[in-house]
């Protein structure tokens, strides 16, 4: 069988050098995807997750992607989204309040606010474990529980709600908030698998199905 | 739970070497700086920060081939400062595979510039390094950047506009105590984190992992960094590149602590 032809959306302020150096290490055939063209010979999508979500969103509707992604996301492109690329899959984020996202994720991105500032700082920066899983998890399995450790740097989350019907997975930071999601094709992460150590890279591997 | 980050900080001057510095000045040669970032990736450290010590003075920012390389052999999340002073510089910085770049001497004209590094890029790709140190009298004086410059301010006041300004992180360098190896100054960072929201980082003065336990025994500091600890053997001054010792203490550190009981302390 052919390889996987990954398409990785450019939005101009991505870190796309972390993302490409691990699947250069799983041995993906990857491109880089910033127009509607790009898109047709996709086999999967990746919505890498560094900048702001204003730029990102302002650069896709320049580009004339904005429209077409969300119908071919819909279409069932398996598509994975990190961090800020997660969020841009939601309705919209508290980063920029005038702009609408993608849309095909039914939550919101907001402004992690915490009460305890001395022990809870925000961004939240760092390693920090998966507290709960819920359902069962394409993205997560063969990751042992105490290496589903990985690196987070986010200002933004997105809370769960109880009508999330899918599999999806918390981090803690005085409360709970979405670490992972896996709603019909689309697959969201809020840390960053690419910087994640061996963990990171199997949960890549496990998206794309390798 | 967040794991509070221990973190290697790698100093490297004009000619690309790996050096360590004592309060500033006294200058060690270490060795090749990629070689060491390379080590220290393969030890899996929970993040790397690598700053151009004579970037700003040379009025040009860390090398892009440098940087370019350094994302080259590595793979852990990397925090990159010296001589920073254009969007343009972040823009390349980032894109070559760099999570943060640190920010200092730029700021001194104003954090008009922070905001807007800070719009464009978010807050959490944005750190700043303040330095401080004890002037004559005793009393505490942060700089942002070089020492020598004619800013000088309040630690309080400066981390606050900081952090208004939107910055994802301050890194806290004791001058002071670099490279003495006598100890965080734990009073003023349980101070700066006390009355910060964001996450703060400790760098300057740990020579053991005790330094590390009395640091965190009184205030949960997002991450604590150290250059020295990272490159000599223990009592030392022979180069051995290091972490998992301390790493593996501070694991053993961690998981005695009820944190639960310990969050709600702070």
């Amino acid at each position: 069988m052919a390889k996987k032809k990954v398409a990785i959306l450019d939005y101009g302020t991505g870190n796309l050098a972390s993302l490409e150096a691990a699947l250069k290490q799983i041995e993906v055939n990857f491109y880089l995807a910033s127009n509607t063209k790009d898109l047709v010979s996709a086999d999967a999508l990746i919505l890498p997750g560094v900048g702001h979500f204003h730029t990102a969103i302002h650069k896709l509707k320049s580009s004339n992607l904005f429209r077409e992604l969300s119908n071919v996301i819909k279409s069932g492109l398996p598509t994975l989204g990190i961090c800020l690329g997660f969020h841009l899959l939601c309705q919209s984020s508290e980063e920029a309040c005038e702009d609408t996202g993608l849309g095909v994720i039914p939550l919101k991105a907001v402004r992690i606010k915490v009460s305890n500032t001395k022990a809870y700082k925000v961004p939240h920066m760092g390693w920090n474990n998966i507290e709960k899983s819920i359902g069962n998890s394409l993205l997560l399995n063969g990751i042992h529980k105490e290496n589903q450790l990985f690196y987070y740097s986010n200002a933004y989350g997105v809370m769960a709600t109880n009508q999330l019907d899918c599999s999806y997975s918390l981090y803690s930071h005085e409360r709970f908030w979405v670490a992972s999601l896996e709603y019909k094709n689309i697959k969201a992460v809020q840390f960053h698998p690419e910087k994640s150590r061996g963990q990171g890279t199997q949960l890549i591997r496990n998206f794309l199905e390798l | 739970m967040l794991k509070p980050r221990l973190i290697p900080s790698l100093l490297i001057d004009e000619n690309l070497h790996l050096t360590q510095t004592t309060q500033f000045k006294g200058r060690n040669y270490i060795g090749d700086p990629l070689n060491a970032a390379y080590v220290l990736s393969g030890y899996e450290v929970d993040e790397l920060i690598v700053l151009d010590i004579d970037a700003s003075k040379s009025k040009r920012s860390i090398p892009k081939n440098f940087v370019h390389a350094l994302a080259h052999f590595t793979t852990v999340p990397l925090s990159v400062g010296g001589g920073i002073s254009t969007l343009e510089d972040i823009q390349d910085i980032l894109a070559l595979g760099v999570e943060k770049v640190v920010l200092g001497n730029v700021l001194n004209k104003d954090l008009a510039f922070l905001e807007i590094a800070v719009n464009k890029f978010g807050s959490s790709t944005i750190s700043v390094i303040i330095n401080i140190d004890k002037d004559v009298n005793g009393n505490l004086i942060a700089t942002l950047g070089s020492v020598n410059n004619n800013y000088k301010y309040m630690l309080e006041e400066i981390s606050l506009a900081v952090e208004q300004a939107g910055a994802g992180e301050i890194i806290i360098n004791n001058i002071a105590l670099d490279g003495t190896k006598k100890g965080y100054d734990v009073e003023v960072m349980s101070r700066i984190n006390s009355i910060l929201s964001i996450p703060i980082v400790a760098l300057g003065g740990c020579g053991k992992f005790k330094h590390i336990k009395s640091l965190l025994d009184q205030t949960l500091l997002s991450g604590v960094s150290a250059g020295s600890l990272f490159c000599y053997a223990p009592n030392s001054s022979h180069v051995l590149i290091n972490y998992t010792e301390m790493n593996n203490l501070l694991k053993a550190y961690l998981e005695e602590i009820d944190f639960f009981e310990y969050e709600n302390n702070f």
